[in-house]
Formats: C-alpha cells, structure tokens, sequence
C-alpha cells in the first residue's frame, strides 16, 4: 500500500475515573489540541472526514457518535463511527487515503470504562444468550482459560508474570499522562487478589477513561501539514472463529495473520522492526503473543523473560496496555507512544529507533487481531 | 471527590427476547427432555460442533441437519477459578469454570465445574454432565459437570509444593500377629523371631521382630501423606539401631532433606523410634514426588 | 471530480426475506442465509472474499461487538474485518467503506453486510437511549416526529398533503406486493385512500399508524469488487460513482423542527450532483431507491433530494410519476415503509438501486433501462448518505 503520514497527535491523561468530564469534553480536548497543531479547518481543503472510534455499550447510548457530531467538526460535513478495536480507525482511514476518497482524515477515539458499573459486565453482552451467557463468560474469564492454557503448556509462572507487570508500572510511571499508575513489586503482584485464577487484580490493565487523536494524510498532503510525519506503511488485521470454537485457545491464528499482512503491506519483516507496541491487556498475554510471533518458545519463555529479553526487543517499552487504556482504544494510545519513541520524545526513549510495529486485540481470548507499521524518515 | 459534578445516574433496563432458533431449540429441548448432548457434523472438515451450529464456518456450509449425539463425558481442556463477584455470574465466588470438550465432539464450551475442591482443580480431568431437573430454555439444562474419577485430586505434594523440613509420620504397635504373617510371607521362620525359648538364650534375651517389619511402616509415610499419593520410591537405604519387642509402638518419620532440581526428586530423612522415644532405625530415602 | 485510485462496483446482493417473525433462526443463522443468496448470484465461494464489513445498533439487540459471535454467519473467520456503525445511515456507510476498501487496492473482492433483529430487542426504547442523558432522554419520544406532517399541511392545505401523502404510501405497498422479499405488503389500492388517511389510528398530529415504517428483522449482503475483477463476476455491474456523507449536529431546535434548517439531504444532494454535473435529477436518474421512515418525509424528502422549491415533488406523487413503470421511480422495493431492518436498511437502498442496473430486481424491475440509479440513507440526528450507482464504467 501507499504510505499515509501522521502529522499530528494527541491524547488526554488516562485515569481510571475521570469524573469531571464527560466523554465529548475528552474528545474535544484531544481535537483541539490536534486542529492547533496542524491549523487545518473542517473544510475540503481541511479535515474532509472524521473516523471516530468508541461503542454504544461503553458510552450507553446508542448511535453515540450523534453526541460527538458537533465535537468531531461534522456539522454539514462527514463522520463515521469504527465500533471496533481503534486501530480499525487508521485501517479504514488508510483505505479512503489510498482510494483517493479523502486527502486528510481526523481519527478520534474516546471511552469512559468508568462510567459502567462493570467493564466484564459489558464484555458479558459480547457472547452468545444462549449457551455463554448463561454460565457467566466475559472477557475476563476468557482471558483467564486462555492464561490457564498457556500455563499449563508453556515454562512460566507466577514469577516472570509478575516481572512483566512490574517493568511496566515502572516504565508507565514515568508518563505524567498515567497519574494514577503507581509502581509495584513482585511481591505484591504475587499476593494481590485472583479475579479469575490464574489472573490477579495486578495482572489486570487498570480500568481506565481517556481519549486520543490523531490527523492522517495522503503523502502529499502529509508533507505539507507538517515537516515531519510519522508514516503508516502497513495495516492489517484478522478474525478468528468464535471462542471457544477453537479449541487450542494458545494458537493464536488471528494474530500471526494480521501481523503478517501488516508486514507483507508495509513490505518488511518482523526482525527489520526496531520497536514493538503489544497491546497486553492482562500479563499472560506478551508472553503468549511473544511465543506466537516466534520471539520465544512455549520452553523457552520463562528466560526470554527473566534474562531481559523484553528490554533487549524492545519490546513494550512504554510498559504497554498494562499502564492503561480503554479496552477498545488499546491500539491507538501504543501507537501514541511508538510515535513519541520515532520522534525520539518519549520517558523511556532508546536510541534512534526507525521502525515501529502496534498490535491491539479485541474480543474474548484475543478472537480479533490488528496491527500497524510506523516508519519515520531517516 | 467528585466536587462541582454532576452524576447523572442510568440503567440500560430495555427487554431483550433472543431466538435460539430451531437448530438451537432441538439441542436445549434435547437436553431438557432427553438428556443427550447433540452436535452438527461438517460432512466436509468433519468437524463436530457442540453446541450445534448452522453453518461450518470453515467451509460457509450448510449443516444444520447433520445431527448426531456426543457423549455426556469429556475432557477439561482448560479451567479458571472465578474469585471475584459479578451480576452476571451464575454462581457465587468462588465457583469453577471449565472449558469442556465432550468425547465424539471437536469443539470445547464452557461449563460449570462442581463437587471438586476448589484449590484442586487442574486441567485435563474427565468429567460428567449432570442435567438439571428444572428447564431453564438455555444450556444450563446441563446443571453443571462433575468429575468422573475423584480419585485424580487425592495426589500428594509436588516437587515444587515440596519445601525442606517438611516432615510426615505414621505409628502402629507391631504385634505378634505382625510378625507370624511376615515370617508366612518372606518364609523367614529364623527362631529369633518365633521361638520364644531360643530367644531367651539368645542377645536380646526374647522375640523381636523381623527387622523390616518396623521400617516398612515408612511406606504409608511416603506413599500416602509426605510427599503422599502418587509418589515413586527410587532408593531406600536404612541402618538397624535397636531390636523391636513384640508390643512396641512404632513411629517411622520421614522429612524432607534434600531437593535434587535436575531429576526433580527428593531426599528424605528417615527415623523410626520407639514408644521410648528410642531410635530403632535411621536412612534416607530418594522419591520422585506426583507431578500434580 | 476527484480522481479515484481504481474502479469499484456492485457485483452481489443477497437479502433475506424481511419479517416481524424469525423465531426460527438466530442471529448469525439469519445473517447467513442473505450471505448465501449473494454468493449463488456471483457464483462466487466464502473464498473468494477477502474482507467482511459489518454493521448494526448495538443496543437494539445488546450484542457488544456482534461481529465476534456473528463469525459463525458471517464466514469472518481468517479474513480481514471492519465494523462501522452510524444509526440508520449504516447500511449506507459499510457500502461507502466496501467501496474505499477496494479502491484503495487493499482488497479486490469485499462484502458489507448489515443486518437487525429487532424483533430480539425493544427499538424504541433503543432509539430513545440516542438523546443525551442530562439533557434529553426524558424528552424525546422514539422516532415518532409528526412535525413533517403538520408544516406540510401549512404549506400546501390539509387535503392536498394529506392526500399526497397517502398516495404515496398506497404507491409503496403496490411496490412491495411486487417484491416477495418485503416485510410489509398489505395490498392497498388508490380506492382506499379516502379510508386510510382518516381512520388509521393516529400517532402525533396527521402522522397516523399506516404512515410509519415497519420494523423488520432481515439481513442484506452487497458485494463489491475491483474493475478487472467486477466484469468477471457479473455481466453488468453496477459502478459506484461517488457517494456523500453528510451529519448534522443534534440540538433539540432542529430535532423538534421549532427552526428549519437546512437539511442534510438536500445539502448532500447539492453537493453530489455539482460534483457529478447533475442538472437534472429527475430526467438523469433512472430509478430512486431513498430511505423513507414515513410517507410524510417520504414526500418532503423528494423535494429536498431533487432540489425542489415550490410543489413539484407532489406533483411527481400526484401524477404517478413515482410509480415503478412512471416517469421518476422511487423505492420499486417498497422502501423502508415496507421493510426495515434498520442496521441494513440503508444498504438494502444501494442493493435495490444495483439490482436494478444489474436487471435483476424481478418481479419488481423497472421496465426501463436503467442506466443511473440514486440511493440514500437515513439516520442520527437528521443524518445522509447519498449516493449514484451507473451502469457505464465511470470516466474521470
Ligand atoms: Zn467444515
């Protein structure tokens, strides 16, 4: 595919109750920040389609984009609503860039997961009435079959998924834009609480509100909103059967597809990437999606962990999902932080990094996968 | 804390009635009325789906007259434990989901798992389904599963639940039956042991016991409590102290003393003493502890 | 008008039959059968599609992320997915994403796929769930706006827009009786006009019961495939020329129609046609496939499509021109009056307008060669799609 530039993003802090806004406050924040950075108008020669990104259930509402059409700039003018992982956002924007459709695209996501009583009460409503609803499955408890699975299966335990959760409070702590995210120890991720064995409370991505934004552009018009685009060089994304019709819940088929059309889109290879976004919204998942994408194997995983593999990938070194994100906003709050790492402004910044890879996952056991390529200019 | 704002609270209380249409239908009203489990076959992949589908997904085929039944028993391919409260939840915390693939279907669903000690559970069981005696109109026409041999929970420590120090025990008092059986059985008639008249001339001045006849009393020790069911004896090596009088009570103890990481065996301490508190007997054992 | 990277067209449609009544199937089962209706017509297999676009009302079934569960109908399984949900204007919206997916080059052959079983939820009380809680849940009464009804009625007299009204509801059932796919066919003729605008039972004002769409359960799947691939597939494709989407924001002013601003169909209908040099809506367009909730907007809403000032949108009605074999006709299916699956009914109007280039509407099928087609949809706070499907591979 042709290569579409980001020439600007933004994102509101992620807290887990942010009680003194309601949803369009925290996507206008996100827009005007964007339309200040760029000075472009909803106007054919501005913004000519908004995407945005969030879900009926979350925001209670239905149809909820017709409370965000003013927001999101499109009195008299288009938007459109991804109800899907957010970096569905960028695959569908890519595909009105490249078709010619639009030159300039405003992606915003948005979700307040405290405004439910429950998240896993809304992942709840994901399942069929018939025979999951009724024994009480949600996301969580998918999660946790699929943990129990790859414990059972693969060399590690408690201790290495405590050292995941650990490197990434560490690292998610030093975001100012995390104010709630507090750094743990081994110790106590080990004695927090099981919500669904094998899966604790500390395992778990904080319940989290926030917003995010960003303005994508046909090459062209990418050069000239600003001088140094981020590009998108590869999308893709797959779906698996429906859980928990495939059985072998740690084969990740969906996941190892979208990835490798990603790459086979932005033409490289998972080796020739510099840094890597996952996200991870419990701690088995790296892991798992490490063993998946062949950075490790079911044996051999537990020392890839131990002996700092993560750190030596560079892998997650924004500490991941597991800082926090809405659920459905997973994807774009990591391609947030590889833009900040290709524009070498990040608070976990390494050297000079060129290429970046964000992968997000939805639905019960990581069912649906989605991926991106960044690249900078040299 | 929510200073200056506004909760406006909201319920999304609206009726839903979904259709399990008919394939659907058949499978709960099978359940309900007949207790069978049936599923749809794939003539094309072969794939049996329970709960039954419509459509192979993999083929985009139409299957849904392909009926046939599967077995009430299956496998438990992966399970949790559900420790924190939910509305939705079908049972109070703690309670165990499992994830259950019957015998003679090809893909696994979700059930409640009971009658298993919650700290016990693991993957891999056999187990049963049990149907409900009151229709419910959705899956829970299976009450739950159960397993199908108990016996699977009842196994010992692990080599990694196994810590250094800990310590078992077992006592009987060895009497004259004890040692007229063994000498029946080890064809050992020596008269130290059944000839109370040449005893009495002999060191110990009367019968004793057959000097296994104590240490074999380590056995329940290691086979049954430490590290308890499902442990494989590799090397027991004792030394005799004292002689066992026909009336003594004997304790054979046997504590951890050594975990070997390569082989993931263990070490133990053996010692058996008296109702004196007088060491008869001291060894060492090396076990391969069940690997849970 | 804006170079496109590569041509797009229509080369499948599969509906179900629209009911009130599918306690027969669920959900995914449902969805399925329009899925292979559309792959018998492109004798095309699951194969062959590279990407599946859906969409649907969350809370009108209350599936979180229906498409998860609906893999097992809908063939996703292994293949790229979007979702996209904008109300009513949704079935309209997965043709607009079909349409850049495949000319972006990303896939060659796509299937949007809308569906609703409304049946399973409570609609109403759905839609009421779309006002802003602090600001207007107690306020808005579903859909059931008759202020079309009454400003109509100022304009033109009581008995001319009530009776242009009911003749265009009599015209859509006679559509439907031809469509054995529609949901609502109730057999009318112009002889029962006089009965019908008087004694139906009244809902708000001159808004009365036989005035209002259906609610349907049902599932349309469209097609649509790159130029090389498009002539292979269907011997005459119905090309996508452009589409417009235009929102407008809610505020209780408009919604109640206490200030009449512009409405989007006509600003969509503005801007398409000065893109595409369309002077003359009603002798270049072949056929009219638009979202018609009532009989009331479907009148007020010609005027607004075709660019009308004064009353000619009731003459079209008056003088028949809206029948299927008139001058100008609109909805051959029956429309949304007849059928209304809602998450699919704004694609099943860019699936008839297709049918009817491609010559495959049937019993319905316009006599006339149907050369260029214009569809819409309907939804939000006053929201459109508009689009023009031709039969000529488009030249820009
Ligand atoms: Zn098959």
């Amino acid at each position: 595919m042709e290569k579409i530039g980001i020439c600007a993003f933004s994102q509101t802090s992620v807290e887990s109750d942010k009680w003194y806004q309601r949803f369009q406050e925290m996507a206008f924040e996100v827009v005007k920040d964007l339309l200040e950075q760029t000075s472009l108008d909803f106007s054919d020669s501005g913004i000519e389609m908004t995407i945005s990104v969030s879900d009926d259930v979350f925001d209670a509402r239905t149809i909820s984009d017709n409370a965000m059409t003013d927001v999101l700039g499109a009195h008299y003018r288009c938007e459109e609503k991804v109800a899907q992982e957010g970096l569905q956002a960028i695959y569908y924007a890519c595909s009105v860039i490249n078709s010619g459709i639009a030159d300039v695209v405003m992606v915003v996501g948005h979700c307040k997961e405290s405004q439910a009583k429950s998240r896993n009460m809304v992942t709840h409503m994901a399942f069929d009435p018939f025979y999951a609803r009724p024994v009480g499955l949600d996301f969580q408890i998918a999660a946790a079959l699929q943990a129990q699975t790859f414990l059972d299966r693969a060399n590690i335990g408690e201790d290495e998924l405590a050292q995941i959760v650990v490197r990434a409070r560490e690292r998610g702590s030093k975001n100012v834009l995390y104010p709630n995210l507090t750094p743990v120890s081994v110790e106590e991720v080990i004695a927090s609480k099981y919500l669904a064995k094998p899966i604790r409370e500390l395992h778990a991505y904080p319940v989290s509100d926030g917003a995010v934004g960003f303005i994508l552009a046909s090459e062209k018009k990418a050069k000239e909103i600003c001088k140094d685009p981020v590009w998108v060089t590869g999308v893709g994304c797959s779906m698996d059967t429906y859980f928990p019709g495939n059985g072998d819940l740690i084969n990740l088929g969906s996941l190892k597809k979208a990835v490798s059309r990603t790459l086979d889109r932005a033409n490289t290879s998972l080796d020739s990437i510099d840094i890597y976004e996952f996200s991870d919204q419990y701690a088995y998942q790296l892991p798992l999606y490490l063993t998946n994408l062949g950075f490790c194997n079911l044996e051999d995983v537990s020392s890839f962990i131990k002996n700092g593999g993560l750190d030596e990938k560079n892998i997650n070194l924004s500490g991941g999902m597991l800082i926090g994100a809405p659920l459905i906003l997973g994807g774009l709050f990591r391609v947030v932080e590889a833009i900040k790492q290709l524009k070498g402004i990040s608070e976990n910044q390494i050297q000079d990094p060129k290429t970046a890879i964000v992968q997000s996952s939805m639905g019960p056991a990581a069912q649906f996968n989605s991926a991106v390529v960044l690249s900078r200019d040299n | 804390m929510y200073r200056n704002s506004f909760i406006v609270h909201g319920k999304l209380a609206l009726p839903y009635q979904y259709f399990a249409g008919r394939l659907g239908s058949k499978f709960i009203k099978t359940l309900e009325k007949e207790h069978k489990i049936i599923g749809t076959r794939c003539k094309k992949c072969n794939t049996v789906y329970v709960p039954p589908r419509s459509i192979c997904d993999r083929c985009f085929l139409d299957i849904k007259d392909n009926l046939e039944e599967v077995s009430k028993e299956g496998t438990v391919l992966s399970y949790t434990v559900v420790n924190s409260y939910e509305d939705h939840y079908p049972e109070r915390p703690p309670f165990i989901l499992g994830l259950i693939k019957l015998d003679k279907a090809d893909t696994p669903f979700v059930h409640i798992i009971k009658n298993v000690p919650i700290n016990k559970m693991k993957s891999n069981i056999r187990v049963r389904a049990i149907f409900s005696n009151t229709p419910t109109d959705t899956i829970l026409n299976i009450s739950h599963f159960e397993p199908v041999d108990y016996s699977v929970f009842e196994v010992g420590y692990t080599y990694e639940e196994l810590e250094i120090g800990m310590s078992a025990s077992f006592t009987k008092t060895i009497t004259e039956t004890d040692v007229y059986l063994f000498a029946g059985i080890s064809g050992d008639f020596n008269p130290m042991h059944v000839n109370e008249e040449y005893s009495k001339k002999g060191i110990f001045g009367k019968r004793v016991a057959h000097g296994v006849v104590p240490q074999s009393l380590i056995a329940p020790v290691l086979g049954t409590k430490l590290p308890g069911l499902g442990t494989v004896a590799i090397e027991i090596n004792t030394r005799f102290r004292r002689p066992t009088y026909f009336g003594d009570t004997i304790t054979a103890i046997a504590t951890v003393k050594e975990k070997i990481e390569e082989k993931k065996w263990v070490k133990m301490a053996l010692k058996f003493i008296n109702q004196k508190g007088e060491i008869i007997a001291d060894g060492e054992a090396i076990v391969m502890p069940p690997k849970g | 008008m804006r170079d496109r990277k590569r041509e797009v067209a229509i080369v499948g449609v599969g509906q179900t039959k629209y009911s009130s009544h599918r306690e027969d199937v669920n959900q995914p089962e449902m969805i399925s059968e329009a899925i292979f209706e559309a792959l018998e017509q492109t004798s095309l297999t699951m194969d062959d599609i590279d990407c599946i676009v859906h969409g649907n009302m969350e809370l009108f079934e209350m599936i979180y992320q229906p498409d998860l569960w609906h893999t097992i109908g809908t063939g996703a399984s292994g293949k790229e997915c979007l979702r996209l949900t904008t109300g009513g204007t949704t079935g309209a919206t997965l043709v607009c994403a079909a349409d850049a997916l495949v000319a972006s080059g990303m896939h060659d052959i796509v299937m949007a796929i809308g569906f609703e079983k409304l049946q399973e939820g409570h609609t109403t009380g759905g839609i009421t769930n779309m006002a802003d809680p602090l600001w207007g849940r107690k306020l808005q009464s579903g859909a059931l706006v008759g202020i079309t009804a009454t400003q109509m009625i100022e304009e033109f007299g009581e008995e001319r827009a009530k009776k242009a009204s009911i003749d265009y509801r009599i015209i859509m059932d006679m559509h439907a009786m031809k469509n054995p796919k529609a949901h609502r066919r109730l057999g009318l003729n112009f002889d029962m006009a006089e009965d019908l605008m008087n004694n139906s039972p009244q809902l708000v004002g001159e808004l009365r019961m036989i005035h209002m769409c259906s609610q349907s359960d049902g599932a349309c799947v469209v097609i649509l495939a790159s130029e090389d691939k498009a002539k292979e597939i269907c011997d005459r494709p119905a090309w996508i020329l452009d589409h417009v989407t235009v929102h407008r924001e809610e505020h209780m002013g408009t919604l109640f129609g206490f200030k009449k601003e512009k409405l989007t169909h006509r600003h969509a209908a503005e801007v398409l046609f000065k893109r595409n040099n369309i002077n003359d809506p009603v002798n270049e367009f072949d056929v009219f496939e638009m979202y018609d909730p009532s009989s009331w907007w479907g009148v007020d809403w010609l005027r607004e499509f075709l660019l009308f000032d004064g009353d000619e949108h009731l003459k079209l009605v008056e003088n028949r021109e809206i029948l299927i074999d008139g001058k100008f006709p609109v909805n051959p299916s029956g429309g949304v009056i007849a059928s209304n699956p809602i998450g699919a009914t704004a694609m099943v109007r860019f699936a008839e307008a297709a049918l009817q280039i491609m010559g495959k509407a049937g019993e319905h099928q316009v006599k006339k060669e149907v050369n260029k087609a214009l569809a819409s949809g309907f939804g939000g706070t006053f929201w459109t799609v508009l689009g023009i499907l031709t039969a000529d591979k488009p030249e820009r």
